[in-house]
C-alpha cells in the first residue's frame, strides 16, 4: 500500500469531502442546541479523527479548543482500550485528562464499519452548567478542580447502543440546570450521528485503506505547507511576557506567563517554564489548554486561513514545568484557562514572535470582563443561566496595513463568537438591554489602531446572582500596543442601583443583583500597531466622522489637524505639527 | 389573443422568450443599456412587433403579461451605486449594522478589513423610545428626536431611510410614528420600516434586511416608474410581473414598497425553469444547476417546490427575507488551477474572469509569461471542447491551453499533461458535487431520486461525470439555456411571504388555536388585498401555511408545514399530533436526533400566498426519429478515465425530438457543449432538450427511478 503513488486527485476530493463535513457536524450543534452557548455565541469545535486518532479536519468554532480535541480524543481511546465497541458514545471532561476545563464536555462516537473501527467524530462544547457553586461552571473562589465542578473521567453515554441511563442521570442530576445539560447532550450525541453517517458514505465509496493513504498524503502536505511558513521566521531566540491581574487570593498581585520561543529552520520550541508557580484559585491553566494556546498563537502569525489537522501540529512544541500556572499540579483549579490564560499566554507569544515576523505580528485583542448571571426567571418561568457574551464585546488588535476589528471578541474568541441578539436575550433572560453599542476611545491608537470597543448597560427585572470573571481592570493586564502603538484603558464595571449609587465591581468576584439594578460595562478595544503619528490623515478624519475621535483627539493623537468648517484635513498644518511632535518626542527620550 | 413575454436582463445581454396563445415560442436578444434597462426592454419588444410585420402599438395591445427578472438592484449593491440611505434606531443601539454580531469570516486571518456598511455611522441616528419584549411601552416615544434626525437628513441629502426599533414586530406603533413624521418632514425620500418589510425577531437580521430595501428602493422605483410610462406610452395594457428571490413574481406597486425582495433574484429564475422542464416529465424532485464562468450554482426543490432560506448574506451583510436557498461556489469554466502552498492540488474559487479569462482565449497576460491554467482550458486539452465555442465565434488556441497546464501544474504535481487536465475536470467536478450535497443530503434529501437539470454554459460537459459521483441516473440539459431563466420568470406565480411572531408551547392545555387562527386569518386577509391589487382573483389565491418550530429552549426553528382543516380551512386541535410528528422527524434528519415527546415551542407562523398567473403554452416538436446519426459533423479525440478515444460530434441545432445516441460523444450546440460520457446515451424528449442517463437502462426506467 505505501509504496504506491497517492493518486493526488483523489486526496484533493477527500480533503474537501472531510472540511464539509465537520462543518455540517458543527451546524447541527449550533443550530439544535438548547442554550445560548452553543446556539448564539457557539462556543464548541468538532473534529474527525482515523483510527491512529489523528486529526483529519476540524471546525473550531472557538479557536481555542482548536488543538485540544486531538488530546481529548487521545485519553478516551487509552483509557477504554480494548472495551470499545460499535455503538458506543463516549463522554469526557477532565482538565486533568488533558482536557480544557471542566464545562467543555467532550461527546465522542468512534465509527466502525463492516466490525472494523475506522474512524471517530469528537463534538466539544461548553456547558451551561458542570455543578459546584459557580455561575455556569465559574466560582472565583474555587481553589480545587472539584470546587471547579463535575468531573467526568471518560465514560459511555452509549453502551453498544443502548442508553446508558445511570451515566446521564449522575452527570445531569450533579448540574444545576438538568435539563439543559441533558438536552446539549443529546444535541452533541446527533451531531456526532451525522458526522458517523456522512463518514460512512464516504467508506462506502472508497476504502479505508486508500481514505488512509490519502489522509497521510494530506496531513505531510499540511506539515509542510506548515513548516515552509515557519521557515519565513528570522531564526532566534525570541521572549516576551504578559501578566494578568491577580490570582484573587492575593489581590494586586500580578500573575506573570513568560514565554521563550525559539525558532530554527522550520521548527518552534514554546518554552513557558518561566511562568509563575500555580495559584490557589481557578486562575490556572491545564496542560491540554496550554498546549492549545501555544498552537492557536503560532496559528495567528500564519498567513490566511490555515488548516488545523495532525499536520499543522507536528512542529509545534511545548515545554512546561509542574507546578507553573501554565501547568498546574492536581487537583489545582483551572476554569479560567480557556479565557483569561489563553489571553495572557497568546498575547505574551505575540509579543515574542513579533520580531521573529513584524509584518505578520498583530497587537493583542482587548481583555474580557466577563458578567455572568444565573437565576429564575419569571418571563419563562423556570430557571436561566447566562454567560453574557456581550461582555465578549472587545476589540481585535491593529496588524501591520489592517485595523483592529470592532467586536472581534477576546484574544480567545478572534471573531469567531456570535455576539448575542439583545431582542433574543430579552426573552429567554430577566434583562432590558438599554445599550449595545461602540464607543470611540477606549481603542489602542496606532498607525492601525485597535478594534472600537464596546459600550453595554443592561437592567435586571429580577433579582438574580451574578459573578464577574476575566482579567483587564488593572493596568498591567491591558494589552499592549506595539511597535509604537498605544494600550486601551482598564475596563471597570459597575452596578447601578435603583436609588442612583454607583458600586465597582471587583474582578473575580459574585454579587447579587437586585431587581432594577443595572449592570455597565465599557469594554477594552483591541491594542494599537505602530505610532499614530504616522496613521493616514484620512484614516483619522474617517474615525472623526464616524464619531469614534473628536477633532480635538485627532489632533493631539494623530497629528492631524481638520478644518471644522470644511471639515477636511489640512494637509499643511497637519504636516507641521506632525513634525512638532516626533521632534518633542525625540527630545524626550534624550 | 395575448402574448406572454419572459424577460431576463442580465449584465450584458437581455434575453426575451415571446409565447402566444398556440405554443408558439420565439427567442429574442438585446444588449443591455444598464443606465436605464427600460430601454433595451422597448427595444425588444420592438424588435418582436417588426419580426412580426405589425405596427408597435398593434402589437404591445396584445401584450398580456410581460414578466420580468432584474440584476438592477443586485448590481447597485455590487457596485455600491446604492441611494444614499440613513438609518434610525433605538438610543443605545446605534451600531448593530456595522458590528454584524461581531463576526469574522476567517479567524486567523488579521489581514482583512472590516466591512464598510450601507450607511456610515453619521447617518445611523438614533430617538429616544423602547418597547420591550412584550410589546409594551418603556419608554414613550421622544417625537424631538426624530425632528432633529429628519433635520439632519435633510442636510445630508438623504434619499432613502430604514427606521428598525427594538421589539418592533411586538408594537409597530413607535416605527410607524418615525415614518409618519419622516415623509411629512422629507417629502419625497424612501422610507420603510423594519415591521413592514420583515417583523421578525432578532434585531441585525431583520434591520439589515431593512437597510437593504431602503437602499435599493430609490434605485428600483426609479426603474420601475420609467418602465411603466415608457410601455404606457406604447399602449401596452397588460400586467408587468416583478421576479423576487423567493421564486415568485410581484406587481411594480409591491415591488416599489419592497424592493429588497428582488435582491438576488437572478439566480431564483433557474430553479423555477427547472421545475418547468422536470413537471413535463413528472419529475417533483429536482436539482437545478448552473455552471457559467466564475460561479456554479445548485438549488434542491422538493416535490415542485424549491428549498427557501432566511440566511442569505449579500457582500458580508445579512439578508433575511425568504428566498430561494440557492448554494453558489466559485466554481466555472474561468476557476483557476493550482498547486496550494501545501503542495495540494486545487482548483478555484480564483477565477480568471472574462479578462484574461482561460488561456486558451490569448488575451493579454499582465503577470508573468503564461496564463493560469483553467477548468475551460482543461476541456479543451481533453477534447471536450472544440473550436465550435460560442458558435465558432470565439477563437480558441489548445496549444496554450497545454501550455498552461504544463507550466504550472505538471512538474510540481508529477503528472502528464493529459492527467493534470483530467485532475482539474476531477477535482472541478468533486467541488460541484460537494455543493449539491450541500444543497440536497445536508438538508436531508437523497439526490438519488432527483432530476438533475443542469443550465449554463459549462455546465452540460461536467454532468455525467457529477451525476456518477452522486449516483444521479437522469440529466436533462436544456436546448436553449439563453433563455432558461426568461422561461423561469413566465411560468411563476405572484407570491408573497407573511410571518406573524406567535410564541406558544405545544401542549394541549397551552396550544391557542385561536390565537393561531387569527394569526392565519391576519396575514390572508392582508394577502388577499395584496393580490386582489395585483389583479388576481380570489379563486386563483392559494395559500400554503407553516410554523416556525423547535424544542422548548432551542434557539433555532424549523420551519414545518401546518396541515389546516379540509372543511374549515382552519387549524385545529386534533392535528397538533401530526405537527409533532412532522417537526420530529426533519429534526432526525437534519441533526441526527429526535426528542419524541419533548415539549415543542411555537415561535412564528408563516404564510405563503400564491396568486395564480395564467401559464404560456409550449408546443411539442414532430419527431425526428432516433436516428441522430445525420447530425454528425465529424469526430474528435477526447480524454476521459486515462484513455483517448475518437468520439462523433454531433450538431446540436439538427437534432431533435427523439434522436437518440449512445456514448462516447460530443454534441455542440451554440452556446453549450454536451459530453455524453462512455457509459451514458442520450435521447430528445418532446421539446427538444437532452436527456442524458445510463447505458443499458431505458429512458422510463429511468424516469420512474425518480417520480415518487
Amino acid at each position: 500500500m505505501t509504496t504506491q503513488k497517492v493518486d493526488p486527485i483523489l486526496t484533493a476530493v477527500l480533503d474537501s469531502r472531510f472540511n464539509a463535513l465537520v462543518e455540517q457536524v458543527a451546524g447541527a450543534m449550533v443550530r439544535t442546541s438548547m442554550s445560548p452557548i452553543f446556539a448564539e455565541a457557539r462556543d464548541i469545535s468538532t473534529g474527525l479523527f482515523d483510527a491512529k486518532l489523528r486529526l483529519i479536519a476540524q471546525k473550531d468554532y472557538l479557536p481555542i479548543l482548536a488543538a485540544n480535541l486531538p488530546l481529548a480524543i487521545q485519553v478516551i481511546a487509552e483509557y477504554w482500550n480494548g472495551d470499545i465497541h460499535e455503538g458506543d458514545i463516549f463522554v469526557h471532561n477532565d482538565a486533568y485528562g488533558k482536557n480544557s476545563h471542566q464545562p467543555d464536555i467532550n461527546v465522542a462516537k468512534p465509527i466502525f464499519h463492516r466490525g472494523k473501527l475506522v474512524f471517530w467524530v469528537i463534538t466539544k462544547g461548553h456547558h451551561i452548567d458542570i455543578g459546584g457553586k459557580g455561575l455556569c461552571g465559574y466560582d472565583p473562589t474555587a481553589q480545587t478542580c472539584w470546587d471547579d465542578g463535575l468531573i467526568i473521567k471518560p465514560s459511555k453515554l452509549y453502551v453498544e447502543g443502548k442508553r446508558n441511563k445511570s451515566v446521564w442521570d449522575l452527570i445531569t442530576q450533579n448540574t444545576k440546570l438538568p435539563f439543559m445539560v441533558e438536552a446539549d447532550l443529546n444535541c452533541q450525541v446527533g451531531a456526532c450521528i451525522v458526522g458517523e453517517r456522512g463518514m460512512l458514505e464516504v467508506v462506502e465509496k472508497y476504502d479505508v485503506d486508500t481514505i488512509n493513504a490519502c489522509l497521510d498524503e494530506i496531513m505531510n502536505h499540511t506539515e509542510q505547507g506548515f513548516r515552509d511558513m515557519i521557515g519565513e521566521f528570522k531564526d532566534g531566540v525570541y521572549y516576551g511576557e504578559k501578566a494578568f491581574d491577580d490570582d484573587i487570593v492575593n489581590r494586586g498581585k500580578p500573575v506573570t506567563v513568560r514565554a521563550k520561543i525559539t525558532v530554527k529552520g522550520s521548527d518552534i520550541t514554546i518554552d513557558l517554564s518561566e511562568s509563575d508557580p500555580q495559584v490557589p484559585s481557578y486562575m490556572n491553566s491545564g496542560w491540554g489548554n496550554t498546549y492549545s494556546v501555544a498552537a492557536m498563537a503560532v496559528f495567528y502569525f500564519m498567513a490566511g486561513d490555515v488548516k488545523r489537522n495532525d499536520g499543522a501540529l507536528r512542529p509545534i512544541k511545548l515545554i512546561t514545568k509542574k507546578g507553573t500556572c501554565v501547568d498546574p499540579e492536581f487537583p489545582a483549579a483551572v476554569t479560567m484557562c480557556t479565557c483569561t490564560f489563553t489571553e495572557t499566554i497568546l498575547e505574551a507569544v505575540l509579543l515574542a514572535l513579533k520580531d521573529a515576523r513584524p509584518e505578520w505580528s498583530t497587537a493583542a485583542h482587548g481583555k474580557m470582563s466577563l458578567h455572568i448571571a444565573a437565576g429564575f426567571n419569571p418571563r419563562t418561568n423556570r430557571p436561566f443561566a447566562l454567560i453574557d457574551f456581550v461582555t465578549c464585546g472587545n476589540g481585535s488588535g491593529g496588524t501591520d496595513g489592517y485595523d483592529g476589528w470592532p467586536q472581534a471578541g477576546p484574544g480567545h474568541c478572534m471573531g469567531q463568537l456570535r455576539s448575542p441578539d439583545p431582542e433574543v436575550m430579552e426573552l429567554c433572560s430577566p434583562q432590558t438591554v438599554w445599550r449595545n453599542e461602540l464607543i470611540g476611545g477606549r481603542e489602542g491608537y496606532g498607525k492601525y489602531r485597535g478594534g472600537i470597543a464596546t459600550s453595554y448597560k443592561v437592567e435586571y427585572t429580577a433579582n438574580v446572582a451574578a459573578v464577574e470573571c476575566g482579567q483587564g481592570h488593572a493596568p498591567w493586564a491591558v494589552p499592549t500596543g506595539i511597535f509604537g502603538g498605544g494600550s486601551p484603558p482598564p475596563s471597570s464595571p459597575r452596578v447601578i442601583h435603583k436609588d442612583g449609587t454607583v458600586t465597582p465591581i471587583q474582578i473575580n468576584t459574585f454579587w447579587d443583583v437586585k431587581e432594577g439594578d443595572i449592570y455597565e460595562q465599557d469594554m477594552q478595544g483591541g491594542a494599537g500597531w505602530g505610532d499614530p503619528l504616522e496613521r493616514d490623515p484620512q484614516h483619522v478624519l474617517k474615525d472623526v466622522d464616524d464619531e469614534f475621535l473628536t477633532i480635538d483627539g485627532a489632533r493631539d493623537i494623530y497629528g492631524v489637524v481638520i478644518d471644522p468648517e470644511t471639515g477636511k484635513v489640512d494637509e499643511v498644518a497637519t504636516k507641521n505639527l506632525r513634525q512638532e511632535k516626533a521632534e518633542a518626542a525625540a527630545t524626550k527620550e534624550q | 389573443m395575448g402574448f406572454k413575454i419572459g424577460i431576463d436582463v442580465g449584465g450584458t445581454f437581455s434575453d426575451f422568450l415571446l409565447t402566444d396563445d398556440e405554443g408558439n415560442s420565439e427567442i429574442y436578444k438585446t444588449l443591455t443599456t444598464p443606465e436605464d434597462p427600460s430601454i433595451g426592454v422597448l427595444n425588444g419588444l420592438r424588435m418582436m412587433s417588426k419580426a412580426r410585420n405589425l405596427k408597435f402599438s398593434d402589437f404591445i395591445k396584445d401584450v398580456s403579461i410581460i414578466s420580468h427578472g432584474t440584476t438592477i438592484t443586485t448590481n447597485a449593491v455590487l457596485t455600491g451605486d446604492t441611494a444614499k440611505t440613513g438609518l434610525v434606531t433605538t438610543k443605545g443601539h446605534r451600531d448593530w449594522l456595522q458590528t454584524r454580531r461581531g463576526l469574522k469570516p476567517y479567524c486567523y486571518d488579521s489581514k482583512i478589513n472590516a466591512p464598510e456598511p450601507l450607511v456610515p455611522r453619521r447617518l445611523r441616528q438614533v430617538v429616544e423610545e423602547r418597547v420591550n419584549y412584550k410589546g409594551d411601552v418603556l419608554l414613550p416615544l421622544k417625537e424631538e428626536d426624530i425632528y432633529k434626525v429628519a433635520a439632519k437628513f435633510r442636510e445630508e441629502n438623504v434619499d432613502a431611510v430604514a427606521v428598525c426599533l427594538v421589539f418592533s414586530f411586538q408594537n409597530t406603533t413607535h416605527e410607524e410614528r418615525v415614518k409618519q413624521i419622516l415623509e411629512q418632514e422629507l417629502p419625497g425620500t424612501y422610507v420603510c420600516t423594519s415591521s413592514e418589510v420583515l417583523p421578525e425577531v432578532r434585531i441585525y437580521e431583520r434591520g439589515s434586511t431593512t437597510v437593504f430595501n431602503a437602499a435599493v428602493g430609490p434605485v428600483l422605483r426609479k426603474y420601475i416608474k420609467s418602465a411603466l410610462e415608457r410601455l404606457a406610452e406604447s399602449g401596452f395594457k397588460g400586467v408587468l410581473l416583478i421576479m423576487q428571490s423567493n421564486g415568485g413574481m410581484m406587481t411594480p406597486e409591491v415591488a416599489m414598497d419592497f424592493a429588497v425582495n428582488s435582491l438576488n433574484s437572478g439566480p431564483a429564475a433557474g430553479p423555477k425553469a427547472g421545475i418547468l422542464l422536470g413537471e413535463r416529465h413528472g419529475c417533483k424532485n429536482i436539482l437545478t444547476v448552473d455552471m457559467g464562468g466564475t460561479s456554479f450554482d445548485a438549488c434542491m426543490i422538493r416535490n415542485g417546490e424549491p428549498e427557501i432560506t432566511t440566511e442569505l448574506d449579500v457582500g458580508m451583510f445579512r439578508m433575511a427575507a425568504p428566498s430561494i436557498a440557492i448554494h453558489s461556489i466559485g466554481a466555472g469554466g474561468g476557476s483557476i488551477a493550482w498547486v496550494d502552498h501545501e503542495g495540494m492540488f486545487r482548483v478555484g474559487p480564483k477565477s480568471a474572469g472574462a479578462d484574461p479569462g482561460p488561456a486558451c482565449y490569448d488575451r493579454e497576460c499582465l503577470f508573468g509569461d503564461v496564463n493560469e491554467p483553467t477548468v475551460t482550458d482543461a476541456n479543451v486539452v481533453l477534447g471536450y471542447l472544440g473550436d465550435y465555442f460560442h458558435g465558432a465565434e470565439m477563437q480558441i488556441y489548445p496549444e496554450l491551453a497545454r501550455n498552461a497546464i504544463k507550466d504550472k501544474l505538471c512538474q510540481k504535481l508529477g503528472l502528464n499533461t493529459e492527467d493534470a487536465a483530467y485532475g482539474i475536470y476531477k477535482i472541478v467536478n468533486t467541488n460541484m458535487a460537494q455543493a449539491m450535497r450541500v444543497a440536497s443530503v445536508n438538508k436531508g434529501y437523497d439526490p438519488r431520486g432527483a432530476l438533475m437539470v443542469s443550465a449554463g454554459g459549462a455546465g452540460p460537459m461536467h454532468a455525467c461525470a457529477i451525476a456518477d459521483e452522486l449516483e444521479m441516473t437522469l440529466i436533462l440539459v436544456p436546448k436553449i439555456s439563453s433563455v432558461f431563466c426568461a422561461a423561469g420568470m413566465l411560468i411563476s406565480d405572484i407570491k408573497h411571504d407573511f410571518v406573524r411572531v406567535a410564541h406558544m408551547i405545544l401542549l394541549p392545555e397551552y396550544l391557542d388555536v385561536d390565537l393561531i387562527n387569527k394569526c392565519f386569518d391576519d396575514m390572508k386577509a392582508e394577502a388577499t388585498k395584496v393580490l386582489t391589487q395585483e389583479g388576481i382573483a380570489e379563486k386563483d389565491i392559494v395559500f400554503e401555511y407553516s410554523a416556525d418550530i423547535r424544542y422548548e429552549g432551542q434557539f433555532n426553528e424549523i420551519t414545518t408545514p401546518v396541515t389546516m382543516s379540509y372543511i374549515t380551512e382552519k387549524f385545529e386541535k386534533d392535528t397538533l399530533p401530526l405537527l409533532h410528528q412532522n417537526f420530529n422527524k426533519r429534526h432526525n434528519v437534519l441533526y441526527g436526533y429526535s426528542l419524541e415527546g419533548f415539549t415543542q415551542e411555537l415561535m412564528s407562523l408563516r404564510l405563503t400566498a400564491v396568486g395564480k398567473v395564467e401559464k404560456p403554452k409550449f408546443v411539442e416538436s414532430p419527431s425526428k426519429g432516433k436516428d441522430a446519426s445525420g447530425a454528425i459533423k465529424g469526430q474528435r479525440d477526447i480524454y476521459y478515465e486515462k484513455s483517448w478515444m475518437t468520439v462523433p460530434v454531433y450538431d446540436g441545432p439538427k437534432m431533435g425530438h427523439d434522436n437518440s445516441l449512445i456514448g462516447p460523444a460530443i454534441i455542440e450546440e451554440p452556446t453549450t457543449t454536451i459530453l455524453v460520457p462512455p457509459k451514458w446515451q442520450l435521447t430528445c424528449d418532446r421539446y427538444d432538450n437532452y436527456m442524458l442517463y445510463p447505458e443499458g437502462i431505458s429512458l422510463e426506467y429511468a424516469l420512474s427511478k425518480i417520480r415518487d
